[in-house]
């Protein structure tokens, strides 16, 4: 794959970004899962004995499997089920959340919320659309904001700085960490994503949620999870870390071809996730 | 699309829907289910939205199925609820301070004041009126643009056979 563009914004932000000392690394279990799938010998059951060797995640990856998410009709029972229904990278996706999911508690209140409302609404908006990638388009909006929780692990001060500044000046949070720091948690993303060897097709809308024309590898995954994002904040479902609704950007809107009277049939079609969401918000 | 009367509000103020989970001897016949029921082998035995009835009670007991959730509505009176409307329209308000008005979210933030106000009817009238006056504004813009089309390439033919090419259609991306 080419270099995505603004290569020198990374460089700087890569930079800048090792001063973060404690930096998360890959949870054990995903970097064993990538591990195994490289070898082609490898099997669905091979990957689902691995996860399912660890019984607190896959229970919490369960949960999520047999969440109003997915709305699945029949009950995912096991690890293997899952695999087979949800797919692959999905279920590697929820094995990720999970893992970091007492991280993403722990980091700001509200952002677990954010998140999983994210991740409903870009299910809902993927499906509204018809396409059948729902399921992988819910798992980008569920790690969008990953670059936060770094952030609020790694550099509090920094981090109580860009919340005086959202508080004071009603800035966006992104913009508030790009005046305090230079560089904003969709940077991070990016750089843990690569540092996680996350696909391209997850790390392009953690680097570009906010930017969401500038996508190139999955263009349309940006753009839902971008205007998900947008939604969540509007219906107020949990903390991004400002209150405010970001302006939607004109290219996205056109790429994905909604119109004005979609937002009621796409909020209708949420807000009954939302609410049994609930559950979700104590995984632990 | 539109799941019609389903829409709660849980967060819009107003008859707030909460999902609450009781156990099964707890159930009463009448109560919707906020979460669909399955066996412990995945066969379902009760579909989210559905009511609760004796029977199934039963059969949950029969199943040893311990847990279920239910719709519940707080209980508010009509003060709370004016005062949470009051709040929800509020929070909607600073949460769109920065949209500037020619914004499609402002079309976002509109159906989201209608819904707390719980005029749903309203919202279609709106968002049908919106969209009725955005094609005509999108068949003018064509209009006056195969008009311009039309123009260019009789000047570029300058009097001769003054034969503008077949007017673009307009392309809108069409939804997958
Ligand atoms: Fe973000
Ligand atoms: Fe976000």
């Amino acid at each position: 794959m080419a270099s995505p563009p603004d290569i020198q914004d990374r460089t700087r932000a890569k930079k800048e970004v090792r001063r973060i000392k404690n930096l998360p690394t890959v949870p054990g279990i995903v970097a064993k899962i990538s591990r195994i799938v490289e070898n082609p010998e490898t099997s669905v059951a091979d990957v689902g004995r691995l996860i399912s060797q660890d019984q607190v995640l896959s229970a919490k990856v369960l949960r999520m499997a047999n969440s109003a998410f997915f709305g699945m009709s029949r009950k995912i029972s096991s690890i293997p089920q899952a695999l087979i229904i949800l797919g692959f990278e999905v279920v590697k996706g929820l094995v990720l959340t999970s893992s970091v999911f007492d991280m993403i508690q722990k980091s700001m209140a509200g952002l677990w919320e954010h998140s999983i409302g994210c991740a409903a609404a870009s299910g809902v908006i993927a499906t509204y659309l018809g396409r059948d990638d729902a399921e992988e388009v819910l798992v980008a909006g569920l790690l969008h904001d990953l670059g936060k929780v770094v952030l609020a692990l790694n550099l509090p001060a920094e981090m109580s700085l860009v919340r005086e500044k959202v508080a004071q000046d009603r800035l966006y949070f992104h913009e508030a960490e790009t005046q305090v720091l230079d560089f904003d948690h969709a940077e991070i993303g990016q750089w843990l994503a690569e540092h996680w060897n996350l696909p391209e097709s997850l790390s392009e809308p953690m680097r570009l949620h906010h930017r969401p024309e500038k996508a190139v590898v999955k263009p349309e995954w940006t753009a839902i999870v971008h205007l998900a994002d947008i939604i969540v904040r509007a219906i107020g479902f949990g903390n991004g870390g400002d209150l405010l609704v970001p302006e939607i950007s004109p290219a996205a809107w056109s790429l994905l071809g909604l119109k004005k009277t979609d937002f009621l049939p796409i909020l209708e079609n949420l807000e009954p996730k939302l609410a049994s969401l609930r559950d979700l918000t104590a995984l632990a | 699309m539109g799941t019609g009367e389903r829409f709660r509000g849980a967060h819009m103020g107003g008859g707030f829907l909460l999902a609450k989970r009781i156990s099964v001897d707890q159930a009463v016949a009448g109560q919707v289910l906020a979460e669909q029921i399955a066996r412990h082998d995945g066969v379902l035995l009760a579909s989210q939205g559905s009511l609760v009835s004796e029977g199934l009670i039963r059969t949950l007991i029969r199943q040893n199925v311990d847990t279920i959730a239910i719709e519940e509505e707080e209980k508010r009176s009509d003060a709370e609820i004016m005062g949470v409307h009051d709040r929800e329209i509020e929070r909607v308000d600073a949460a769109f301070a920065r949209i500037p008005e020619e914004s499609v979210l402002i079309a976002l933030r509109k159906t989201l004041v209608y819904l707390a106000d719980k005029e749903r009817d309203k919202a279609l009238e709106y968002l049908a009126a919106l969209e009725a006056k955005e094609a005509k504004e999108a068949e003018e813009a064509l209009a006056a643009k195969e008009a311009e089309e039309a123009r260019e390439a009789a000047d570029a033919e300058n009097g001769s056979e003054a034969e503008a090419a077949p007017p673009a259609r307009a392309s809108r991306r069409k939804k997958k």
